[in-house]
């Protein structure tokens, strides 16, 4: 009788799910293919879409991956194996790209490579600050790690050891955090590898406090000033990068918060020759990918600039000054940047990883940048040439 | 195409089971068609080009069959038959799988051939098997001869059994091809055997896998780690293999066939004789009955002619297993152990202590049996012992532990007879009605959620 109602159920089972299979498949498959005409060609890249993405054209994805997460969450695993990349739970629950084996850097070529881009612009007349951006392992205590395991991004302590004895000028975020009296983890994202917006604004904070400082920039005080910005707060929205992974069970979701002044501004986005005009909000934020909605809410961090681009440049119509400033950046500076355009006239966004046989250096000479700033997470360290890059790709 | 994939548990098995049992419910040999065009499909969706491999393997299979069967009478004629059997099916395993690994070795001893570089086509060492299976039985009488090859492909390629075994005998099936009863006792026994080896090998062998390929990928070990790794491999190949034959079991079943078992708990024998009569028992009968028997087997005058029979037997099932020393070797470990325990009787004088006997060997065997060469095997051997070690224990080792504690507990459990000891009364109670199926059906869908995520879904046949 047992086997009888477990044959009812995974017969019924195996029926709706093919059905729905094939459904979800038929649909992802036509969007994928529409365009081209029928052909040898065609049916065999067909084949393979359905061969190779079986587990995508899977019915209720994300529901399957909720309780899967939710089962290794029961079975007390803190590492979660997974094609793509591992992902580890800290024992305070936040998650990480995880690894069983220590990736450190040693730094020296990492080095040389900005001294000689630093020693280029100096002959040019440009200013260049190298900023640290903290991965979401604290380097500074690792004692989140379970036993046994490393974070997934690499280990760059040599390398910021080398950094400091160096005639390089930079900002250790992950420092100024510990210098500032925050809690390291709180200005991360529990799901996702990349730090809050409240994060990136600290960040701009103390990239305009080493600018005014130490590079003679003049700009209005109040854009460094938290209480002049709104901080619209949508709780409980966000899956990201790494959550996505494990589903919504294993560990809690975020909140995201949009910071946006509460001054008058007026800003251009140029995005790979596409112009968006406005105020902050109406030229920064791309509400296309942003949902308030959990289920939809996986590309939250995208309403930043719309995701990353080869190269993006702010013009700020009520700057202070006429400095223009160069960013080498990766995702990380999405939630810093628009706020840093608010301190200059220019802002020239690169990302090396997006851009073929094109030269960092030159652009920035070409342009008349007063500065270049290299901001990098712990993955990035010595992503990309900046004389000729080709794409890194992540 | 694997059974641990949605592909095949989201569409090509429900359109089978469609196709067999709604389309063609009362025609025998339109569903014995969709079988065998099915399997064909199966076996091609992973080897497009290997399917032809097959395809000439059933056609002259076939054929020989035919002569071996018309002249039965004709005793020279008839072994020839067989014979040409025997050496066009072991000529393609040696091309496909043993002809690099003989040149790469003609080459280290100083004579300088031509290195081929021929893939193995998956499943290989299964069927051919099988195709020689059906020749011989057919000249022995142990089953009749098909006429129609449609026929020979369904037995020869069914996908239940076609990548990982178990090893059908002509003669197990012979008469289901055309006979058999496909009943709703059998459908739901089949699917449920199914449910359990497509657990096993998703929720235990894949997870116990993380940790055995950590041990053996790692550059160092402590003796603790080493030994970790050792058992998680154990359990890996376990549920990896007899998880594969529950599901090609079950699947059997769900069309009416009846497959014979191809485990027995292994891993609570007192010898290792007994370990051999629970492990992938299809193999060892198959060599049994077709290599150790006509050479006389333990029936023979004289203890050298019993050794050689044996050492016949050991040698073929190493290399059966894969084109490497280490699988040589480990096949001839097996015949020391084996010849001793038949020449000496001693290990039936140990008793309990039989069962650590034989686990500690078939440990130091999946050792050797997982290396890629005999040296790493031996290194890793002496871990397990301290020697070379780094230290007694590591932070690995206990990562490992911890993470995989439940999968550990749950292996070594299963890996035993327990419900066996259950009360009757229990197993057949309306509280077991109902929570063994919803306790199977909780943990399939859990299996089925791992392959969605994606999961590490190794598959180590890659050798066979």
């Amino acid at each position: 009788m047992k086997y009888k109602i477990f044959a009812v159920f995974i017969t019924v089972f195996l029926g709706i799910s093919a059905v729905m299979y094939g459904v979800n498949t038929t649909k992802n498959a036509v969007r994928e293919f529409e365009d081209r005409p029928l052909s040898l060609s065609l049916l065999k890249d067909i084949f393979l879409f359905v061969k190779d993405r079986d587990a995508v054209n899977s019915p209720l994805r994300d529901s399957y991956i909720d309780l899967n997460g939710a089962y290794h969450g029961i079975t007390g695993k803190n590492y979660v194996y997974d094609i793509g990349a591992d992902i580890t739970r800290l024992k305070n629950g936040y998650l990480t790209n995880g690894a069983v084996e220590e990736n450190a850097i040693e730094g020296t070529a990492e080095l040389e490579e900005l001294e000689v881009f630093q020693d280029y612009l100096s002959n040019n007349g440009i200013d260049f600050l190298y900023l640290q951006v903290p991965e979401k392992v604290c380097r500074l205590d690792d004692s989140q790690l379970h036993t046994g395991t490393y974070s997934g991004f690499r280990n760059i302590s040599n390398f910021m050891q080398l950094l400091s004895k160096s005639d390089i000028d930079y900002i250790d975020f992950e420092k100024e955090i510990h210098d500032a009296g925050y809690d390291h983890y709180d200005l991360f994202f529990k799901t996702d590898h990349h730090w809050t917006t409240q994060a990136g604004f600290f960040a701009h904070q103390k990239i305009c406090e080493k600018l005014k400082n130490d590079y003679g920039f003049v700009f209005d005080e109040q854009v460094t000033n938290l209480d002049n910005y709104t901080q619209e707060t949508y709780e409980q929205c966000f899956v990201g990068s790494q959550g996505s992974r494990v589903g919504r069970i294993y560990t809690p979701v975020d909140d995201f918060t949009l910071i946006y002044p509460k001054f008058d501004t007026e800003m251009t986005v140029n995005t790979s020759g596409e112009e968006k005009s406005g105020t902050f909000y109406e030229s920064v934020f791309c509400f296309e990918s942003f949902s308030p909605d959990v289920r939809f809410g996986r590309l939250n961090y995208s309403v930043y600039l719309n995701a990353d681009h080869d190269l993006q440049i702010i013009t700020n119509h009520k700057a202070v000054n006429d400095k223009k400033i160069v960013l080498i950046k990766d995702s990380f500076s999405r939630v810093t940047s628009p706020y840093l355009a608010l301190a200059c006239k220019e802002l020239h966004i690169l990302d090396l990883r997006h851009i073929e046989d094109f030269s960092a250096a030159e652009y920035a000479t070409k342009i008349g940048a007063d500065i270049v700033m290299v901001m990098y997470n712990a993955g990035g360290v010595g992503l990309g040439d900046f004389f000729n890059p080709t794409p890194s790709a992540e | 195409m694997l059974f641990s994939s949605l592909i095949f548990i989201f569409a090509f098995l429900p359109i089978v089971l469609a196709l067999y049992y709604l389309c063609f419910r009362k025609n025998r040999a339109m569903q014995n068609f969709v079988l065998t065009v099915a399997s064909l499909f199966f076996y091609a969706w992973g080897e497009p080009k290997f399917v032809l491999v097959m395809i000439g393997s059933i056609i002259v299979n076939w054929l020989l069959a035919l002569l071996a069967d018309k002249n039965r009478q004709k005793p020279k004629v008839g072994k020839l038959s067989v014979a040409l059997a025997v050496v066009v099916n072991l000529g393609i395993l040696f091309v496909f799988k043993y002809l690099n690994f003989t040149l790469d070795n003609i080459n280290k001893l100083g004579v300088s051939v031509p290195v081929t570089s021929i893939a193995l086509p998956i499943g290989i060492s299964f069927f051919t098997f099988q195709a020689m299976s059906y020749v011989i039985d057919v000249y022995r009488g142990n089953g009749q001869v098909q006429k129609n090859p449609m026929n020979i492909a369904l037995y020869i390629s069914f996908f239940p059994q076609l990548i990982a075994g178990p090893i059908v005998r002509y003669q197990t099936i012979a008469d289901e091809i055309h006979n058999r009863t496909e009943t709703i006792e059998d459908f739901s026994q089949g699917i449920c055997r199914f449910a359990v080896g497509f657990c096993k090998k998703v929720l235990l062998s894949n997870v116990l896998a993380i940790a055995a390929d950590a041990a053996f990928g790692a550059n160092e070990r402590s003796v603790v780690f080493a030994w970790v790794g050792a058992i998680a491999y154990m359990f890996q190949i376990f549920y990896d293999f007899s998880g594969y034959s529950d599901m090609a079991i079950g699947l059997g079943r769900m069309f009416g066939f009846h497959f014979l078992e191809n485990f027995d708990y292994p891993y609570i024998s007192r010898s290792v004789s007994e370990f051999w009569r629970r492990w992938h028992i299809s193999l060892g009968s198959w060599f049994r009955d077709y290599v150790y028997f006509p050479l006389g087997g333990s029936r023979v005058k004289t203890k050298s002619r019993l050794v050689m029979n044996l050492f016949a037997v050991w040698f073929l099932t190493g290399i059966w297993h894969g084109a490497n020393w280490t699988f040589i070797l480990w096949g001839l470990m097996y015949f020391a152990l084996i010849t001793i325990e038949k020449l000496t009787g001693f290990a039936e004088k140990l008793k309990g202590f039989g069962v650590v006997y034989t686990l500690f060997f078939v440990i130091m065997g999946w050792v050797l049996f997982r290396a890629e060469t005999i040296t790493q095997a031996f290194e890793y051997m002496k871990n397990m012992f301290g020697i070379g070690a780094s230290g007694i224990i590591c932070d690995h080792a206990v990562f490992y532990l911890s993470e995989n504690k439940f999968e550990f507990i749950f292996a070594i459990l299963f890996s035993i007879p327990v419900f066996k000891y259950l009360p009757e009364k229990i197993k057949s109670s309306k509280i077991a009605d109902a929570v063994y199926p919803l306790s199977l059906a909780v943990v399939f869908i859990v299996a089925v959620s791992c392959i969605v995520k994606g999961s590490y879904n190794p598959f180590i046949y890659f050798n066979f």
